[in-house]
């Protein structure tokens, strides 16, 4: 509450960064109202099976995240898809397919982002053989059934990741690295191998990067402990045999040979692309030109959007960003806009 | 002389490395031995100022990472460990 009068808010998506955002406003006595285009809070936490880098369970931060979102006042809008904001004399006013259906002081979008599509890469066969899935495929299989891994009851002999799927690749018109992918193949390899310990498990990279607190740890156990081997090379291409099993073919690039290996599961580590349900802000050009994503006015200080005032960008709908760093901008995000309504 | 008897044709040996075949016991071993055998990142940073390298080609970055790979080591350049 400001000046005695009760000053609402608006979150648009409910993932790691909304939750943060919302929970924050409302602990700072704003009026909230949460906004999502699904039925239930959570986004794409609710797809996954273990957080990197200490493999805490995505099911338990979930659990804390709505177990704090029902102890506080937050009214929940979930199954409404915000695609639009409008400005009338000071307020932001929300439509859903050209309907109004809110309005409020200032707006927190954190509308998340999306994985890169992998039938874009044809050469990995994704889409094609049944036996190239993705990094959030392989989280949906190890968190109902990592039993669907076996083939034919046997353990899988060996199984390769594939970094950077849709990061850094000009020919797919991106650019950007996505960061987060070489942990996603790092954890997943140990799950793999905890999983199946005679398993092969080979990791194909351009560049490890690993850039977050306990990364370069458990890149290093990775190799230590569950001897998972990293080849420096991008796979060139994959193809199917009689048997079913994938044949990839790269260039080993530290002994400059051409390698080849055969392998039960190709898994593709695919990057972040801006989310294909993003807000438009009263026709104004708020994404970043080349990597699509929503662009700060200044992100040296704060995550003001381009455009209107009062409205803020949190989470991963910003970039490429981790669950932690996601809910620290939601919480960042929700400071900015109660100091806007405030100085207003 | 070019190619008299093979026509300027010959034989050579597959450069491909086939993972699918690659016996990794001995990489094995030596992880378990020495434990530094596992800290290796390919810096190079060991061939780079290694003398043996200077003067006799031997690059123990590459020898470290072809036993890993359990590929035939190019004696070579290694004539003092043969």
């Amino acid at each position: 509450m400001l000046d005695g009068k009760k000053h609402r808010i608006a979150v648009i998506g409910a993932g790691p960064a909304g939750a943060a955002a919302a929970i924050s406003a409302a602990a700072m006595g704003m009026e909230v109202d949460w906004y999502d285009k699904e039925n239930r809070p959570g986004g794409k936490l609710n797809d996954y099976h273990q957080l990197f880098p200490d493999r805490s369970s995505a099911e338990q931060i979930l659990a804390d995240f709505e177990g704090r979102t029902e102890a506080i006042e937050i009214k929940k809008h979930f199954g409404t898809a915000v695609n639009r904001i409008e400005t009338d004399n000071r307020q932001l006013i929300l439509l859903s397919d050209n309907e109004i259906v809110g309005n409020a002081d200032s707006v927190i979008v954190a509308t998340g982002f999306d994985f890169f599509d992998a039938r874009l890469k044809e050469e990995f066969g994704y889409g094609i053989y049944n036996h190239v899935i993705t990094s959030p495929d392989l989280e949906q299989i190890l968190k109902t059934n990592p039993e669907d891994l076996r083939k034919e009851g046997a353990d899988p002999a060996s199984i390769a990741f594939v970094h950077c799927v849709g990061s850094r690749d000009q020919q797919a018109g991106i650019n950007y690295c996505s960061r987060l992918c070489c942990i996603t193949g790092i954890k997943q390899a140990i799950e793999i191998k905890e999983l199946f310990p005679s398993c092969k498990v080979v990791n194909f990279y351009i560049d490890i990067r690993a850039f977050g607190s306990g990364y370069e740890e458990l890149y290093r156990e990775a190799q230590e402990k569950y001897k998972v081997q990293f080849i420096r090379g991008r796979v060139s291409e994959a193809s199917e045999n009689q048997q079913h099993r994938i044949l990839l073919k790269a260039e080993d690039t530290l002994m400059a040979r051409p390698l080849k290996l055969t392998v039960d599961w190709l898994v593709l580590l695919v990057g972040m692309v801006p989310s294909c349900t993003q807000v438009q802000i009263d026709n104004h050009q708020c994404t970043d030109q080349e990597t699509g994503f929503y662009q700060p006015v200044n992100a040296f200080t704060g995550s003001r959007m381009a455009g209107q005032p009062g409205i803020f960008t949190a989470g991963a709908c910003g970039g490429p960003m981790s669950i932690p760093e996601a809910t620290a901008s939601g919480r960042s995000a929700a400071l900015e806009a109660w100091q806007y309504i405030k100085d207003r | 002389m070019v190619g008299k008897k093979n026509f300027g044709f010959e034989m050579h040996a597959g450069r491909q490395i086939d993972l699918d075949h690659a016996d990794t016991s001995l990489a094995c071993e030596l992880a378990e031995a020495v434990g530094a055998w596992s800290a290796c990142i390919s810096c190079g940073s060991c061939a780079a100022t290694c003398p043996a390298g200077q003067n006799g080609g031997l690059n123990f970055r590459r020898l470290h990472y072809q036993i890993k790979l359990s590929l035939e080591v190019e004696t070579d350049n290694y004539p003092s460990l043969i």
